[in-house]
């Protein structure tokens, strides 16, 4: 975690401190904005937005405990307002994501095994090279949601405060783009047979 | 266990937070049904691939390129809001 005081010093025009603070969270950042945008360069470009953002507006942030979660929460702001100046891809319903089920609560159709090729290494870089842009295809929430939870890791709470939503939220919509992208990567492996 | 409450509890079970009888009764579902057995493999294989995407760096010249410009802007002097 971030130290106050380094955040302080920053505050006070400290450009050294605030560089520290920068080389915490500039991986984060960047990756926030490769897995948005997909391109390198927009990245590079979201990541010295993000900065600049940061260090003009430092004076606003109330809880200096908290200066990565609010870094990335402009990241992904930014990041947002990209990507809706941009075409979207035609979007996944999430109604039936978890499928269907009858009244004794079993499963209506099938859920294929994957090939076992996905156990080799280079096949599961391919699929994951692939999960960023299957992603475009999640709702934007949930495809935030996702690049935070899973691709960043970062905990259910910290996510529900970048976002300003509820933990229990957060969680519901993290395991729904989960099974969402599953799907998608299914439909990768399988064809889009209407197999679950 | 039913297939529908396997569904809803799977991100609890990949995080490690389901109660020891909740897995074990996961566990003993999956076994008898082909189709959850499926989802939760696949389903782990999902998350384990979005994790593989954090391998990522910043590129040097990037980085160099960011504290270039916030250094041209802290000495344009305009004072943090």
């Amino acid at each position: 975690m971030i130290d106050a005081d380094l955040v302080r010093q920053a505050r006070q025009g400290d450009v050294d401190a605030f560089l520290a603070i920068v080389r915490a969270c500039e991986t984060r950042v960047y990756r926030i904005g490769l897995s948005f945008t997909r391109n390198p360069e927009d990245a590079a470009d979201l990541l010295q937005e993000t900065v600049l953002t940061a260090f003009r507006s430092l004076g606003t942030l109330q809880d200096l405990d908290r200066v990565e979660p609010w870094m990335y929460r402009i990241a992904t702001n930014h990041a947002l307002m990209l990507l809706r100046a941009r075409r979207r891809r035609p979007e996944v319903s999430m109604e039936d994501v978890e499928g269907r089920f009858g009244e004794d609560g079993h499963r209506i159709g099938a859920i294929p095994a994957w090939p076992a090729s996905v156990d080799d290494e280079l096949e599961r870089r391919r699929l994951a090279a692939r999960l960023p842009e299957l992603a475009e295809r999640l709702p934007e929430t949930y495809r935030v949601i996702w690049t935070l939870g899973d691709v960043e890791q970062l905990t259910m709470e910290e996510i529900a405060a970048i976002l300003d939503l509820t933990v229990p939220n957060v969680k519901s919509r993290l395991h729904r783009a989960r099974l969402a992208l599953r799907k998608l990567l299914a439909d990768e492996l399988l064809g889009d047979g209407g197999a679950l | 266990m039913t297939c529908a409450e396997l569904t809803r509890v799977l991100a609890d079970h990949f995080a490690g937070q389901l109660p020891t009888e909740v897995a074990h009764a996961l566990e003993s579902h999956a076994e008898g049904c082909p189709c959850c057995r499926s989802l939760v493999r696949t389903y782990g294989i999902t998350v384990e691939l979005s994790r593989d995407l954090a391998d990522v760096a910043v590129p040097a010249p990037v980085a160099e390129r960011v504290r270039a410009a916030l250094r041209a802007l802290a000495a344009s002097k305009e004072p943090p809001r």
